[in-house]
């Protein structure tokens, strides 16, 4: 069954621990700026502090894929993942700005593409994400564990309403 | 290269301008970083009895030696300073404070930072990589620490910039002033910093650090996360999550340790309107979430919003103090949290000498007239929003107090200087000391003279226990830590609450361990070694040896347990060094007369006072441990040498700091 990352971005604590530890694995250094996930933070210290976690959705219609010009990205048959082939990449970045989430960028390294790969399927920054913003489902159940999540507060809203009737 | 550090020290002269790097350095990295790195900062660039106001004592801003490495919970800075709070001594004063500022300066590429000399203007230090700026602060000068990250943030242009600033209190020079970085620094060191006229130091960087040994990293990182699952399951709603209960103010009414008013009272929970307001309600009206600092997965800062205030942390020892002021409006509790983190000032030094004015108050002692109309009726918020924004703008009775509560106090007459229980001008942490020795000696004999870095409260077990479901300590649990310090200490009374026997070994094996921690730049709560209570009772992995696996994956540094215990002591011989040089003696180490001679009126600890007699020989006996004479708690040479502090030891004979050798024989 294959897998996608399932980002709850209202259980982010907002540590980057996921960005240190994918740099760890993917270039044996502590680099979260050549990280394939990344935390935006939106905050404003004394009213609100707010972190969505951004990373390669795999999509299903992959506009990277589509619009890379030497056909560098491919989808791994095993996990799902689209892959970057760094030897045919000539880092145009065009995948970057075609992204709807922003989770392919240029390595400042390697100057190729660089984006998540599931870890082979075996995602690192999943292992580590104590608040569980990070998960890695089924296809099957992702849909309806988010619906979940959301109808919750809405089940909450019912309740309110039937207690003030 | 360089594994696991950065591998450089910044050192910036705000009088003069100029930048330059040297290498953080064999010497300097015997005391790893973070705190005890500073000291050694410290201790290279003070002289004896230097003041905070002199444009040659320095300002440290350090990140710990771990930060930003991948292991999880390592992510602490450092900020210290020739302290402006401890009035009668000075000498050293630091605080570490989580966040994501140090693995920020790491990935710019220092492990630490000297500022030197004082602006002509209001300046801020910005940090990007290589470049290194000292830009006009005009803007921000005056402004709050909460418009200050924003504004900066803005003004270089970078959402992941990393602030460190000062609020106005910072500013004027109170001595209660903090250093803000998100919402969590306690112990006051800001004024230092605004004599420099110094308003922030933004840092930003992309770089990265080098590991050891990736994989292994990776390896404790997933041990510890399982780790702390599990201790989640055993634990349940004591872990300090803001979820169900707040650990914070749970915890603390064990054993009634909490203290009501200016140590007047401790039977308070149990009247329904205190439990109402501390146990029920406030979570569900105020919490939002839990943020966490870098690389955390145990996020222990409960977020609170006050509706039409804002939101604030409520965090963990330095908001223990709402029933010093017999507060029992949490809500007025968050905003006044919220304001002095705003004006950048310790609450737990301003809650506390408004307990003061208010026994005072109480007592008929002080009038209106005296603290310029404001009223300090007990339970009434009111005066800590007053005298918060006095102490910070120097206003009225504000001004001699932002200099001191002893300055104030001299103001105010006899009984004033009665009632005020200070150490070195510090006003003491909320812990009532009657009831607890190891905490008492810890308090005065800890370098910065007031710490939660010497103490054995974390597991003391309370052999009256007042308080049934603390979560933290069954009986099983008990027992087995019973065993442990039976083995480790001899007895097991070294890790009960009430007792002298054994203490002394067991601050020494917990300080070494808070100093480890502090300079690797753990996190105190959920692996900080050396925590005192059997393996397994506690909240992570506290282990010497899993702090030494993970050190040595990072750094590649060949260290086990005793090599780590060891670094752990340099770094407390180095501050002890320091403060001795700068004047500590044996008769200063220890409370005032208050806590040896007035019992506890009340509640499970009632009748408990201390002994001057077991007092003293517990604090003989913490010398003759450490290797310092126990006559007048100098060092030794030959206990410096041992820890490879020679040059240490060679300063200090210089300045006749240093106890004979003759004195061992003896002992």
């Amino acid at each position: 069954m294959e897998k996608v990352l399932q980002v709850d971005m209202e259980k982010c604590t907002g540590c980057r621990t996921c960005e240190a530890v994918c740099s760890l694995r993917n270039t044996g250094r502590a680099d979260p700026a050549r990280s394939r996930i990344k935390v935006i933070r939106y905050e404003k210290r004394g009213e609100y502090h707010n972190f969505i976690p951004m990373v390669c959705q795999q999509c299903s219609t992959p506009l990277c894929m589509e619009v890379c010009p030497t056909n560098a990205i491919s989808r791994d048959p095993g996990t799902g993942a689209l892959l970057v082939d760094e030897k045919a990449c000539v880092g145009c970045r065009v995948c970057s700005m075609v992204c709807p989430v922003g989770g392919v960028s240029v390595d400042p390294v390697t100057s190729v593409a660089s984006k998540c790969d599931l870890c082979g399927g075996d995602p690192e920054c999943v292992k580590h994400c104590y608040a569980e913003a990070i998960r890695y489902v089924p296809v099957s159940k992702l849909d309806v564990s988010l619906k979940r999540a959301r109808s919750s507060k809405l089940s909450e809203l019912f309740a309110l309403m039937a207690s003030l009737r | 290269m360089d594994y696991g550090w950065a591998g450089k020290t910044l050192h910036v002269d705000l009088s003069t301008g100029k930048v330059s790097t040297v290498p953080w350095d064999k010497e300097g990295k015997r005391f790893l970083g973070g705190r005890g790195g500073n000291a050694w900062l410290f201790w290279k660039h003070t002289k004896a009895n230097m003041g905070p106001y002199d444009p040659e004592a320095p300002v440290i801003f350090g990140s710990g030696a771990l930060a930003a490495t991948g292991l999880i919970g390592a992510s602490r800075m450092e900020v210290t300073v020739v302290s402006a709070a401890k009035t009668e001594t000075h000498s050293i004063g630091n605080v570490g404070m989580g966040g994501h500022w140090a693995p920020e300066l790491k990935y710019a590429g220092y492990d630490n930072i000297v500022v030197k000399g004082r602006a002509e203007k209001p300046v801020y230090l910005y940090v990007f990589n290589d470049e290194v700026e000292i830009r006009d602060a005009s803007g921000v000068w005056g402004k709050g620490t909460f418009d200050t990250e924003t504004l900066l943030k803005e003004e270089v242009g970078d959402e992941d910039a990393q602030v460190a600033s000062i609020g106005p209190a910072g500013e004027n020079l109170a001595v209660q002033a903090t250093v803000e970085h998100g919402y969590r620094s306690g112990t006051p060191v800001g004024s230092s910093v605004g004599y420099k006229r110094l308003k922030a130091v933004v840092v930003r960087g992309t770089g990265a650090v080098n590991v050891h040994d990736p994989e292994m990293v990776l390896e404790l990182n997933r041990r510890l996360v399982e780790t702390v699952k599990d201790t989640k399951k055993r634990m349940g709603e004591a872990i300090p999550r803001g979820e169900g209960k707040d650990a914070y103010l749970q915890g603390f009414l064990v054993g009634d340790a909490g203290v009501v008013g200016n140590y007047e009272s401790h039977a308070w929970r149990d009247r329904p309107d205190v439990k109402k307001a501390y146990e029920e309600n406030y979570l569900e009206e105020y919490f939002v979430k839990n943020v966490g600092c870098f690389g955390c997965p145990f996020p222990c800062q409960p977020l609170y919003e006050i509706p039409g205030e804002g939101a604030c942390i409520w965090r963990c020892y330095p908001t223990y103090w709402p029933w010093k002021l017999w507060m029992t409006d949490l809500a007025s509790a968050f905003k006044a949290t919220r304001m002095m983190s705003d004006l950048g000032m310790d609450n737990k030094e301003v809650a506390t000498a408004v307990s003061w004015l208010m026994q005072l108050y109480d007592d008929g002692h002080v009038d209106g007239g005296d603290l310029d109309g404001v009223s300090f009726e007990k339970g009434n918020p009111e005066p800590l929003f007053e005298t918060a924004r006095k102490i910070a703008y120097r206003e009225g009775y504000g001004d001699a107090l932002a200099d001191g509560p002893v300055t104030l106090a001299k103001k105010l007459g006899k009984k004033a200087e009665d009632y005020l229980y200070h150490n070195q001008g510090l006003t003491l942490r909320t812990f009532e000391f009657r009831a607890e020795p190891g905490t008492a000696l810890g308090e005065v004999i800890s370098a910065r003279g007031n710490s939660l870095r010497a103490t054995t409260y974390h597991v003391v077990l309370w052999d009256k226990p007042a308080s049934e479901g603390y979560g933290g300590v069954d009986p099983k649990e008990r027992d087995a830590s019973y065993e442990w310090s039976r083995k480790m200490f001899g007895t097991e009374k070294a890790i009960m609450a009430t007792e002298y026997e054994g203490k002394p070994a067991a601050l020494i094996y917990e300080m070494n361990g808070a100093a480890i921690a502090d300079s690797l730049g753990y996190c105190t709560t959920m692996i900080r070694p050396g925590r005192t209570g059997a393996p397994g009772s506690q909240f992570g992995d506290t282990s010497y040896q899993f702090a030494a696996d993970r050190f040595k994956a990072a750094t590649g540094v060949d260290v086990d347990e005793a090599a780590l215990f060891t670094y752990g002591e340099r770094v407390c011989n180095l501050e002890r060094a320091i403060v001795i040089r700068d004047g500590r003696t044996k008769a200063m180490e220890t409370l005032p007369d208050f806590f040896f001679k007035t019992p506890i009126p009340d509640g499970a600890q009632a009748g408990r006072v201390l002994d001057r007699g077991l007092f003293e020989k517990m604090k003989d006996e913490y010398y003759t441990l450490r290797g310092w004479d126990p006559g007048t708690g100098m060092q030794r040479e030959s206990t410096l040498s041992r820890l490879g502090l020679a040059d240490v030891a060679k300063e200090l004979k210089k300045v006749k700091k240093l106890a004979s050798e003759k004195a061992v024989k003896e002992v």
